[in-house]
């Protein structure tokens, strides 16, 4: 067994070494195309909530309508905001986990204006305009409201996300094991590609409950087999890089994948609990869902455990503070979301703002955070760049302080429809029981917006970098714990 | 285990990493035992449902309830006895064991409004029904008199039980 101190000097040796080559005009060209849609799709957010306190907001018209910015709404933070940070944080970490450059160049700028141009604005359009054909028209499943023309070419970036990001560790053999972040890269990429087409074409060749159910996996591979393995691999690349220590356990690294990867694909019905899905299937997705919850506890104890003695970092380093918080809500969220699934829960919580609560949680608290600091770690990096740091410190605070008054009035408010809902008063008193939480609800918008442009001022703003960075580890086994 | 696990060959594994995956493990497995043996009927939950004509809280007029189950009890050889038994588990459960499950949202008087809205809705097996049992047809076109004469005809076992 080496010590601290020897893989310490390992890494420092390794520091001089040569740098494949890194595609930056790639990882900016992603990363402000999330930021924009990131701000733009909040605002859908933001008009979807208003609707709720002010029914009469923006007329009649049908792309205005609430259900079509739902649609933005969500679709924009997937697609847009979630798919470029991914990739902008792929173009920083590949070559300095492969040792080599990604696929290639050309193949990169392909899958910008396919996933931005190809994807995504055709997606918004198609939403607002709500035509008829069947591969044209808005599908009205959670988390595939693209038509199905578009997730054609949906499939088709995937599978050449899995080419440029996956395909550099085929072509060049890695000697003792690839590091963890890969692990998650390319079992998310993979995948995702697998996991894709059940939601998004399936339910629309099967009718009613089984269609449903199909749809339901998809709700949750979503978070769990794209945006998950991404967000952790981002996670596990950055405390190392970002503290130069090893990550505290190889082994519970190991598991905690390959758990991941074994419940998650489980877990969807759980969103049909009490439903006309089979029973024994509901059951068996609440005690995927249960242990979905165990193995986030192991996954974050071991990211946790990393970070220990390095409070000091995490304090200072806007990035890595970013990806600790991340982490928090991770652990949060995830047992959460295990104890909602759990019937007696579910009876109470289901169709109420708690599962709003939830999902923002994940999304905006989880995920957001640790692609933010994704972002943000990798833009430090690149030759040249502008970065902020005051402008990235406001940004944390103000998306925390939004995001935490979001979760916690939703949840309120949630507790609140679900006990009226349970009594026998009549629909409307729970709406007007609402009506002061959604208000804060709204308010929750002006920190987080405030923090969106704050961090794209952090980018774009603030004094250069020096020409060559070479303080950044590279990745060998020595990173990757006992 | 020593707090410098920078091993490269993987070949130890510290005692808190197992300890915690052995401990969560086990706390999984004791929730997922419990989501097993839970019965995942759906909850009786009277939602203010009424019959036309009838206000709710009042009682049944004894003359039209006695036809009814009269009805009812046509009906339910017809339509339901090749599931339901009064005794015995069949494809579905025993019109006792039924009873038994209504009781206590029956109230004192089986043949009161509420009651028979609340059997009225029962009838057309809604989902999830009763766990261990396969869901219910719910597709069940009855008239709606023949409907209610069956919930009239369950709700008399229960009065008799009451008695």
């Amino acid at each position: 067994m080496r010590s601290l101190d020897s893989a310490s000097t390992g890494i420092a040796q390794r520091q001089l070494e040569y740098l494949p080559r890194t595609d930056y005009d790639l990882i900016k060209a992603h990363s402000y195309a999330a930021v924009i849609t990131l701000f733009l799709s909040a605002i859908a957010g933001l008009l979807v909530a208003l609707k709720l306190t002010l029914p009469e907001l923006l007329g009649n018209h049908a792309a205005l309508s609430w259900g079509r910015l739902r649609f933005d709404h969500t679709q924009g933070i997937f697609f847009g905001w979630l798919g470029n940070a991914f990739f902008a944080f792929c173009y920083h970490m590949v070559p300095r986990l492969a040792d080599r450059p990604v696929y290639s160049r050309k193949l990169g700028w392909g899958i910008f204006l396919l996933w931005n141009f190809g994807v995504l604005l055709p997606g918004w359009a198609l939403i607002s305009l709500g035509l008829d054909n069947q591969w044209l028209a808005v599908q009205s499943l959670e988390w595939a409201e693209f038509p199905m023309l578009i997730d054609l070419f949906a499939v088709l970036g995937l599978l050449l996300i899995c080419v440029q990001f996956a395909g550099p560790f085929v072509l060049k053999r890695q000697s003792g094991g690839v590091y963890i972040s890969v692990w998650y890269l390319v079992g998310g990429a993979v995948f995702s590609l697998l996991a894709y087409p059940v939601g998004n074409f399936v339910p629309a060749f099967i009718p009613g409950a089984q269609g449903a159910a199909f749809s339901g996996l998809w709700i949750h591979d979503a978070v769990g087999l794209f945006v998950t393995p991404f967000v952790l691999a981002i996670a596990y690349y950055i405390i190392p890089a970002t503290t130069q220590r090893p990550i505290y356990s190889h082994f519970l690294s190991m598991i905690g994948f390959w758990f991941l990867f074994f419940f998650y694909p489980l877990n969807g019905t759980h969103h049909y609990v009490y439903s006309a899905v089979p029973m024994d299937a509901q059951k068996a997705a609440i005690i995927a869902s249960v242990y979905l919850g165990m193995d986030v506890i192991l996954v974050a104890f071991n990211l946790l455990m990393s970070l220990r003695g390095q409070a000091a970092k995490v304090a200072s380093d806007v990035p890595l503070r970013f990806v600790w918080t991340g982490i928090i809500f991770y652990l949060l969220v995830s047992l959460q979301g295990a104890f909602q699934a759990l019937m007696p829960v579910n009876r109470l919580t289901h169709f109420s703002d708690w599962v709003i609560g939830h999902s923002h949680l994940a999304m905006l608290g989880f995920a957001t955070f640790i692609a933010a600091g994704g972002i943000a770690h990798a833009w430090q990096r690149i030759p040249h760049a502008r970065y902020n740091d005051a402008a990235m410190n406001w940004a944390f605070w103000l998306i925390t302080v939004g995001l935490l008054l979001m979760f916690v009035t939703l949840t309120a408010g949630g507790l609140v429809q679900a006990h009226l809902w349970a009594s026998p008063a009549p629909w409307m008193d729970s709406v007007r029981a609402s009506l002061a939480y959604w208000w804060l609800r709204d308010i929750s918008a002006v920190p987080l917006l405030a923090g969106f442009v704050l961090f794209f001022f952090g980018l774009i703003t603030g004094p250069r970098s020096a020409s060559c960075n070479v303080a950044d580890p590279r990745f060998h086994s020595a990173m990757a714990g006992a | 285990m020593s707090d410098v696990e920078t091993n490269a060959r993987h070949s130890s594994i510290s005692r808190a990493a197992l300890v915690m995956l052995v401990g969560v493990l086990s706390l999984g497995t004791v929730i997922a035992w419990s989501v097993v043996r839970m019965p995942a009927s759906s909850t009786i939950s009277p939602r203010g449902d009424t019959l036309p004509g009838v206000p709710q809280g009042t009682a049944f007029d004894p003359g039209r309830a006695s036809a009814l189950i009269q009805t009812g009890k046509v009906v339910v050889r017809q339509r339901c006895a090749g599931c339901h038994d009064a005794q015995q588990r069949l494809e579905g459960p025993s019109w006792q064991a039924i009873v038994a499950r209504y009781q206590q949202h029956v109230g004192a008087d089986p043949m009161g409004a509420d009651a028979l809205a609340l059997m009225n809705t029962a009838i057309s097996h809604p989902r999830p029904g009763w766990d261990g049992y396969t869901p219910g047809p719910s597709a069940i076109a009855l008239t709606p008199d023949a409907q209610l004469g069956v919930a009239a005809w369950i709700l008399s076992h229960a009065r008799e039980e009451n008695k």
